[in-house]
């Protein structure tokens, strides 16, 4: 405080007071100073649609870039909410605002719906500042969230069935790519049955045989998840979670019922005794608030180029961890969302036994841009340690890239 | 240095990452004096950062903080912030995870949250997160003591001297406390009559019951408090262990609620919220486990809509680090506690600088860590 400023807010005191206040001001000094990196602002943002990817950079007026990712599902409307709502309340924007900025993102669009779109833009964008924010002061994301409790997450190895589309993978071909999974290192595996909520209690249901085989493909050592892709009404998710895990031995089900009814998901999750997770779908903190409270969840799945990115997920972690609800990260890509989880589930104390994680042989192309510092060792992803999110991006290979 | 004309080669030296990630704790040291336990952590290389542990008993803070916590985090790395956290609460929980414990080990974590502001170089707000705002409104307080400790004259005088220093908003804290429940004789209207008469009628006028009723009588208060005397918030009514008799309170009255300055942790918060209910909660950062926590509980809070009116009794350090959290979160309510300074004339002369207080708002430290400049000397000197 400077005396000046202190002794005219006393300006209306007693004589005795105002004596009082001034011997208390009397080595008033300027506080310790601070560096250049706490004035930057956000200059300019930019997206690239590139096939199958989204990537936001932003730019700093001292020049400094940082990079991040929104999920691609439908990204020409994600890029063009990006473009259109939400950039404009981060130009300009001291960079360290983030949780300022994030509310001015969500609270002038959310008549547009807060999930979905919304947030999946919001995600892209915030990655990417804290990417920025990590490369202003030279130190990995993962400081900036708290510290760091661990320095590599078990993963899970990926893929989806197909089965209620029309090129669904053949049993034997799932049975294979579990295997060759396996061989990669994953400890556990998870398969995606992607029958979906309109074609709930499928019928026939090939859900049991699919993970009898890949079970006998890889064997009993390995965990084997399954994503149930909210096709079953809770009576049917009972059913069939019970013979999933007292048969195959897997002891984790995701998305078991409908996301948009949560009293089901309390049923299942109450009748099953093993995790039900859930997540993937839910976007803020209310939401999981509600599949937390109402739901009552085993375990929260939220992605974080879905879901608002680091600082929301950050938030709804300190919520679930309130609630004794562990963080098992969603994670369909392998470049900056992944290393955003990892920085995420560095940070986190109630970092859930697993991430996900693709099968790369998907992603060669979009692997081919950047080195992500991520390393899949023994089934084990590394948190990435350079600077920022600690990718390494080839910016003239993105823009190469780029599909209209 | 100007934003403009700094290369990146500027930040870089800022904190070269190879040697500011293996950056240690290499002491915690603690300075009992008259109404504080100043704490302060030292990184291996040599930068302090200083924080502050409840005062309501503050040899207790230094006995827990030197026996079982410190412990926990030397030799480890100044930024891991929640880990160490997590380490000395669970360590010591069997001891009680409210009161004490959550007590001290706000002291070592505000400390180490000035520490990571000094060595970025940024005020500790950036860190948790950025800026909503850059004052707050504040309220002064001040407690009677069911009567005791201040006649009915002496505190109207003493709220008439808040509202000329500059407060646009009075708390009375009654300070009847839970095992002096429903009392026969309540000196509550007599002080709440004279206070408001001092104030005149534009002061937003709060008065804190300090958990001295039943719900019942909490009702009835309530109604005559606000029908008589106007008052904009009534504070913990009804116990601190019993919620289901706030919820009650709050579910009957319009006045709002606040509650949650004995509430030291998210779990215990979040129970509040969820079977009290009240309107706005209170947590204090010196008491409720540091800054770490308090952004925990913030978010927790948010998410069920609970706006937090921070709870704020010591003005240097202790301050500061509230109003860099309140700087930093969205759910603020519209008001923050503060004190007369008057009685504070000691602790403030510690300080090379204090915070702001200009016409009832307190501004937020704009240094880098807290903005605060301890003097360690006169510190030492008065260690009692």
């Amino acid at each position: 405080m400077k005396r000046r400023t202190f002794l005219k807010s006393s300006a209306a005191i007693s004589a005795t007071t105002l004596i009082s206040l001034a011997e208390t001001a009397s080595a008033q000094t300027d506080p310790p100073a601070v560096n250049a990196a706490s004035r930057v602002k956000v200059a300019e943002l930019q997206t690239y649609k590139l096939k199958d990817a989204l990537f936001v950079k932003v730019t700093a007026d001292n020049g400094v870039t940082g990079w991040g990712e929104a999920s691609p599902n439908n990204r020409h409307v994600v890029e063009t909410f990006i473009h259109h709502g939400l950039k404009e309340h981060v130009i300009g924007r001291n960079v360290w605002d983030a949780e300022p900025m994030w509310d001015d993102m969500f609270f002038a669009n959310h008549d547009l719906g807060p999930d979905g779109a919304l947030a999946y833009g919001i995600a892209g964008i915030d990655v990417a500042l804290w990417d920025l924010r990590g490369k202003l002061v030279n130190q990995p994301v993962y400081v900036l969230l708290g510290g760091k409790y661990r320095d590599k997450v078990r993963a899970y190895g990926s893929f989806g069935l197909g089965l209620g589309t029309n090129k669904p993978l053949t049993k034997i071909e799932a049975a294979q790519t579990a295997a060759k999974l396996v061989a990669r290192g994953f400890t556990a595996i998870k398969a995606r049955t992607q029958y979906r909520e309109r074609q709930i209690n499928p019928w026939p249901d090939l859900t049991f045989d699919y993970f009898k085989a890949m079970r006998q493909a890889i064997g009993d050592k390995v965990e084997l998840l399954a994503c149930l892709n909210s096709s079953y009404t809770a009576a049917r998710a009972i059913e069939i979670g019970k013979r999933l895990h007292g048969e195959l031995g897997i002891n984790y089900i995701e998305e078991a019922v409908s996301t948009h009814n949560l009293h089901e998901l309390a049923q299942v999750c109450e009748a099953l005794p093993f995790p039900v997770i859930a997540g993937e779908t839910e976007y803020h903190r209310w939401r999981m608030r509600d599949l937390i409270d109402i739901g009552h969840v085993g375990m929260l799945n939220p992605d974080v180029i879905k879901c608002g990115g680091l600082t929301e997920v950050k938030k709804i972690a300190a919520l679930a961890q309130a609630c004794s609800k562990p963080i098992k990260l969603h994670n369909t890509r392998p470049l900056f969302s992944t290393a955003a989880a990892l920085h995420l589930l560095a940070s986190i104390s109630n970092a859930g036994p697993f991430v996900e994680y693709p099968d790369t042989d998907k992603f060669k192309d979009q692997l081919a841009l950047m080195q992500t510092g991520v390393e899949l060792k023994d089934g084990y992803l590394s948190v990435p340690q350079r600077p920022g999110l600690g990718v390494t991006v080839d910016e003239a290979a993105v823009k190469r890239a780029i599909v209209p | 240095m100007k934003t403009k004309t700094s290369s990146r080669r500027t930040f870089l030296q800022v904190a070269p990452a190879a040697s500011a990630n293996a950056l240690t704790i290499k002491s915690v040291e603690t300075f009992v004096v008259a109404g504080a336990c100043f704490v302060k952590v030292t990184a291996s290389n040599g930068v302090a950062g200083w924080g502050e542990a409840d005062a309501d008993n503050a040899p207790l803070m230094a006995a827990f903080i030197h026996n079982g916590i410190k412990q926990r985090v030397i030799g480890e790395s100044v930024w891991d912030n929640e880990r160490l956290w997590d380490s000395m609460f669970y360590k010591n929980h069997d001891q009680g995870p409210g009161g004490a414990l959550a007590n001290s080990i706000a002291g070592i974590d505000i400390a180490l949250w000035d520490l990571k502001g000094k060595l970025l170089g940024l005020p500790v707000y950036q860190l948790l997160g950025g800026q909503y705002r850059d004052r707050i409104r504040v309220y002064g307080s001040f407690g009677v003591g069911f009567g005791n400790s201040m006649t009915v004259v002496e505190a109207a005088a003493l709220a008439k001297k808040l509202v000329e220093r500059g407060f646009t908003a009075i708390k009375l804290r009654m300070q009847i406390r839970q095992n002096n429940q429903n009392p026969q004789t309540d000196p509550t209207f007599e002080y709440a009559r004279a206070v408001r008469k001092a104030i005149g009628p534009d002061i937003d006028f709060l008065i804190d019951i300090n958990n001295g009723y039943s719900a019942a009588r909490g009702i009835e208060t309530a109604r005559k408090l606000k029908q008589e005397f106007n008052i904009w918030l009534l504070e913990e009514p009804a116990s601190d262990q019993t919620h289901s008799e706030t919820a009650v309170v709050v579910k009957a009255i319009d006045t709002p609620i606040i509650a949650g300055e004995k509430e030291y942790t998210r779990w215990q918060i979040r129970e509040l919220i969820v079977y009290g209910q009240p309107d706005y909660l209170n947590p204090d950062t010196i008491k409720a486990g540091g800054l770490t926590e308090m952004k925990k509980i913030a978010a927790i809070a948010q998410a069920y809509g609970k706006p937090i009116i921070c709870h704020n009794t010591r003005p240097t350090l202790g301050t500061a680090a509230s109003l860099h959290f309140i700087a930093s979160i969205p759910n603020c309510g519209p008001l923050m506690e503060f004190v007369d300074v008057d009685k504070f004339t000691f602790l403030m002369g510690l300080m090379k600088n204090n915070v702001t207080f200009e016409k009832g708002y307190l501004y937020v430290p704009q240094g880098a860590g807290l903005g605060i400049e301890v003097d360690e000397d006169k510190i030492r000197k008065a260690v009692k």
